[in-house]
């Protein structure tokens, strides 16, 4: 059996397009090499692990299918975020949610996980919860660059690619999602401390 | 210039010397910024650690590969791509050095000057020898069949003194009549004697006194000679080795053990040499191997194992050594076949021998190893890779 470590995405996705065992094998080594951080930003997508699980099963099935139907000039893991990204907005629509990924328009209220409250008790939660909520809070750029900065550990360049944004304008994001954080955190990063 | 934007680049010493200067200035005087740059550590380590250890749900991967028709897996194994280690980092570069450094000390260390170098002890001679050390001998006034260290003896051969060693090998004698043991203990094919002449016919062993042929004995006369040389045609000791054997797989493992076994790797082995060139042993050795392969649960259920089951190997093996290179070196090939309680474990072995002392050596050698496993009525095979370096130990 072949060492499918030793391959690069690419050789690995001319692999998947084959038939067989190869084509099996091929695709969990990609699988794993993606697998928790897609999962990561699925959960960070959703407002419960079955849309989370549901959101990752489709990435990974809409990626198997592109790649068996002739598309390999496929860059990892840009294209994995990509799908997600469409997929949410499909969601998103479906749900009648007034999303959309234009700065100007951005409302907080309107994307604001209606489940998620800073006032529950963070004597209960764990700092990392803290900053997901928080994170809800933000407008829906800023929170999908920082989840994909933080969260899934890409680069300005690697988000720029994924959103087709400059990546000037990323770093810009980035920088205010951070220090919107912070604001957000600050009182419960003093208590936390304590 | 946002402060998270200062604060990245300061963490990633991206600053400027002179804005590092600035910003480290700032913090000192300005509380709340080092409050916020507090924060700002405090939310990006936590998220770093969240993200470093977050575990991927076996039913999240499993559920999508039987969707494409995929085998399952059993354990799913905690993956994100990493930058290879470099050569230099790597298991294989220690061992190496670990072992060429050892050998390379131990021959500048225990190098002697001479092929043959004779020490005074009490009243016997002893005649030692640079690369085999077979030579013993027993004063003229002593029992021949006793050696120095009590070793088994092969052949005799009689000296007076080391110059001009082929003229008087030719004009002196050798007695047979006490030594019948030695000499049966040479190949027949090799010797032939009768009640008063032994004649050899072949080389004694691969140092310069042994090309020399002895075609006539008769009698021995102790007055005539003050050194009896007994030359040992192989070594008969027994063998203990001690040895370390770091492993590579192939493939590489995607799963890991949770816990190693108690000396992981490390191997105990007994040796005894049939003849000259070959010994016989039998080893112990704690050691992994990684599995990789497609089958069945009991359902019928198609799965992918992924293991990397800690194994105790007994095995027995052959050494073939058949040369002695230069400065006591002497260059093996090994077969082993054993088992353990998963399955049958071959190993290929080459691997040189430095000798230390005459009951002492180290070994170095690379290593080839096949893993024979079954499941449900199946056989499976997996490989790896090891150095095997380590203390060699006669008596």
């Amino acid at each position: 059996m072949k060492d499918y470590s030793k391959y690069d995405d690419k050789q690995l996705i001319g692999f998947i397009s084959l038939e067989g065992k190869e084509s099996e094998f091929a695709f969990k080594e990609i699988y794993f090499r993606y697998a928790k951080r897609i999962f990561s930003h699925c959960n960070l997508k959703c407002v419960n692990q079955d849309e989370a699980k549901d959101m990752n099963q489709e990435i990974w099935m809409i990626f198997f299918q592109t790649i068996k139907n002739g598309k390999t000039d496929i860059i990892l893991p840009h294209y994995l975020y990509g799908i997600a990204r469409n997929i949410y907005l499909q969601n998103c629509k479906k749900q009648n949610k007034q999303t959309t990924l234009n700065e100007d328009k951005f409302e907080i209220d309107s994307i604001v996980s209606p489940y998620i409250s800073l006032e529950a008790s963070i004597e209960e939660q764990d700092l990392i919860k803290i900053i997901k909520m928080a994170s809800d809070y933000l407008n829906e750029l800023l929170k999908e660059t920082f989840h994909l900065k933080w969260f899934s550990g890409l680069t300005n360049k690697d988000i720029s690619e994924i959103t087709g944004e400059s990546v000037e304008n990323i770093k810009q994001r980035s920088h205010r999602s951070m220090a919107k954080i912070l604001e957000i955190l600050s009182p419960f990063i003093k208590d936390f401390q304590k | 210039m946002q402060e998270t934007e200062i604060y990245e680049k300061f963490i990633e010493g991206d600053l400027s010397p002179e804005s590092e200067k600035k910003f480290m200035a700032r913090l000192t005087l300005n509380d709340e910024l080092r409050t916020n740059f507090r924060h700002y550590l405090v939310v990006t380590n936590s998220i770093r650690n969240y993200v470093e250890n977050e575990r991927l749900p076996i039913e999240v991967s499993n559920s999508i590969f039987t969707a494409l028709g995929f085998s399952p897996i059993t354990n799913i194994p905690n993956k994100i791509k990493q930058d290879k280690p470099s050569f230099f980092s790597s298991r294989l570069f220690t061992a190496l050095v670990t072992g060429l450094s050892t050998f390379i000390i131990a021959f500048f260390l225990f190098k002697p000057n001479d092929s043959l170098v004779q020490m005074k002890k009490e009243d016997a001679r002893i005649l030692t020898q640079k690369n085999e050390i077979p030579l013993v001998k027993i004063d003229k006034n002593e029992d021949y069949k006793r050696t120095v260290k009590g070793n088994r003896t092969k052949s005799v051969l009689v000296s007076k003194n080391d110059q001009n060693f082929e003229k008087e090998l030719e004009e002196n004698k050798l007695i047979p009549e006490k030594n019948q043991f030695a000499l049966e203990e040479i190949n027949p094919s090799n010797f032939s004697m009768n009640e008063n002449n032994i004649n050899i016919y072949k080389d004694l062993g691969n140092n310069d006194i042994s090309n020399f042929k002895v075609k006539q004995m008769e009698n021995y006369s102790s007055s005539k000679y003050d050194t009896l040389i007994f030359y040992r045609s192989y070594d008969t000791k027994y063998r203990f080795e001690f040895k370390n054997t770091p492993s590579w797989f192939s493939p590489s493992p995607i799963v890991q053990p949770n816990r190693m076994n108690n000396f992981n790797n490390l191997s105990i082995s007994l040796l005894y040499p049939i003849n000259k060139t070959i010994l016989l042993g039998a080893e112990f050795r704690q050691e992994t191997f990684y599995i990789n392969y497609d089958s069945k649960d009991n359902t019928g259920q198609d799965y992918t194992f992924y293991m990397q089951p800690n194994l105790s190997s007994y095995g027995i093996s052959i050494r073939y050594l058949p040369i002695e290179l230069c400065c006591r070196i002497k260059p093996y090939g090994q077969f082993e076949i054993g088992g353990n309680s998963s399955g049958l474990v071959s190993r290929e072995m080459l691997g040189l021998e430095f000798l230390l002392f005459e009951s002492a050596y180290l070994t170095i050698g690379g290593e080839v190893n096949q893993f024979y496993y079954h499941h449900l009525n199946n056989w499976y095979t997996s490989s790896k890779y090891n150095i095997n370096y380590g203390l060699g130990i006669k008596f």
